[in-house]
């Protein structure tokens, strides 16, 4: 399986926040497991052509919540104890990226708020 | 030689280059094929297309090197061109495929960019007995060529009065072949992805696997060239025997590495 991100340079949501929730959504969901490590900053800024500052944010970000840790000539790798979302973050994260998305849809406040409420509104769809 | 003839004789390996690249002008059946050599099996049309693009990157430039690397191989070598002609086709192709690696490293510039989160290497992409053999024949070829210009006897070459800038061309050769081939390897590990992983990585196995037996290809005949004779052939033979080796197809494409 390829694991893979994508970045959307136009939405709104700043490149090294996207880098930063795709790798921790892939970890919540065990798609990347404890152990795994990350591609070096150097490699993966120069794929998706960002600066790699950029990148080594977004590393330091997922070092400082625990989901990764540095080891001198290993890289950056997931962490064991890594697979333990916090809620409140992760509802953070989507909000970002919902908003940034309302926003490239010329949405106001009062307009997204509405968009969000009728979702919840509406019955969850059943299994299968 | 006069400079007309130089150029006239360049003009006419242009124009071989220019009917190799007509025989050679890559279609469907040629991605696909190379796809399936790589370890895709059963590309969609979308991969065959890439694969299609990357050997018109490889082959474009033929022609001009072909006049480029004649007219230098003319104005160096002079009357001194036992083998050239194996030479030049095997260096054409190698300069080609190294400037088609160049220009892939060209960073992305849409809106939308992926990339994979495994590590890349060049050992992800070359097994390392073919590093190794490539590695032993340079060191082979730098010795020979180092004794050859200090002058000492076994290293003469045949027949024993080659000259030292036969040596000195075998030296430049296995230096600049090296260093081309380096970066060739180097290209194919950090070029940017393909949104197609499959393909993306056949490519760049393909790319650092064909450099590696190119050069190989490369060393042995100048090796073979410099020493001429029943050896020489020998040499020679067992490179390309090599480079048949070193790039023949393989079932699967490479696993990643992905633990520590």
């Amino acid at each position: 399986m390829s694991l893979r991100i994508v970045v959307d340079t136009a939405s709104g949501l700043s490149p090294w926040r996207q880098v930063h929730g795709q790798i921790v959504r892939l970890i919540t969901r065990g798609a990347l497991a404890a152990g795994f490590r990350l591609p070096p900053i150097r490699q993966l800024s120069r794929d998706l052509a960002l600066a790699t500052g950029t990148v080594a944010r977004a590393y330091r970000e997922l070092e400082a919540a625990g989901w990764v840790y540095t080891a001198r000539g290993h890289g950056t790798v997931v962490a064991e104890t890594a697979g333990t979302p916090d809620p409140d973050a992760e509802l953070r994260m989507a909000a970002e990226e919902f908003v940034a998305r309302a926003r490239e849809l010329g949405a106001d406040p009062e307009r997204a708020a509405d968009a969000v409420l009728a979702a919840f509104a509406e019955p969850r769809p059943g299994p299968g | 030689m006069s400079f007309a003839d130089l150029l006239g004789l360049a003009a006419v390996m242009a124009l071989f280059g220019l009917l190799l690249l007509a025989l050679l002008w890559p279609g469907e059946p040629q991605g696909r094929r190379l796809l399936r050599t790589w370890g895709v099996a059963e590309p969609d049309p979308q991969e065959i297309s890439t694969a299609v693009a990357y050997l018109k990157r490889r082959r474009l430039a033929y022609p001009w090197l072909y006049f480029l690397l004649s007219f230098l191989a003319q104005t160096v070598l002079g009357n001194d061109q036992d083998g050239a002609f194996l030479g030049l086709v095997l260096l054409t192709v190698l300069l080609g495929s190294l400037l088609a690696e160049l220009l892939a490293l060209r960073p992305a510039r849409g809106r939308t960019r992926e990339a994979s989160l495994d590590t890349r290497r060049p050992t992800d992409l070359v097994p390392y007995w073919a590093l190794a053999l490539d590695g032993c024949v340079l060191l082979g070829a730098v010795v020979l060529a180092t004794a050859g210009v200090a002058g000492v006897q076994w290293a003469r070459g045949a027949p024993q009065d080659r000259t030292t800038a036969a040596a000195v061309t075998l030296l430049l050769v296995a230096v600049l072949s090296a260093v081309a081939v380096a970066l060739m390897v180097l290209a194919a590990v950090r070029r940017p992805p393909d949104r197609r992983p499959r393909v993306d990585l056949a490519l760049r196995v393909r790319s650092a696997r064909v450099a590696i037996g190119l050069h190989v290809a490369v060393l042995t005949s100048a090796v073979g060239v410099y020493h001429s004779g029943v050896i020489g052939l020998i040499i020679g033979a067992l490179g390309i025997t090599a480079w048949v080796w070193i790039t023949a197809p393989i079932r699967a494409l490479p696993a990643p590495t992905r633990a520590v």
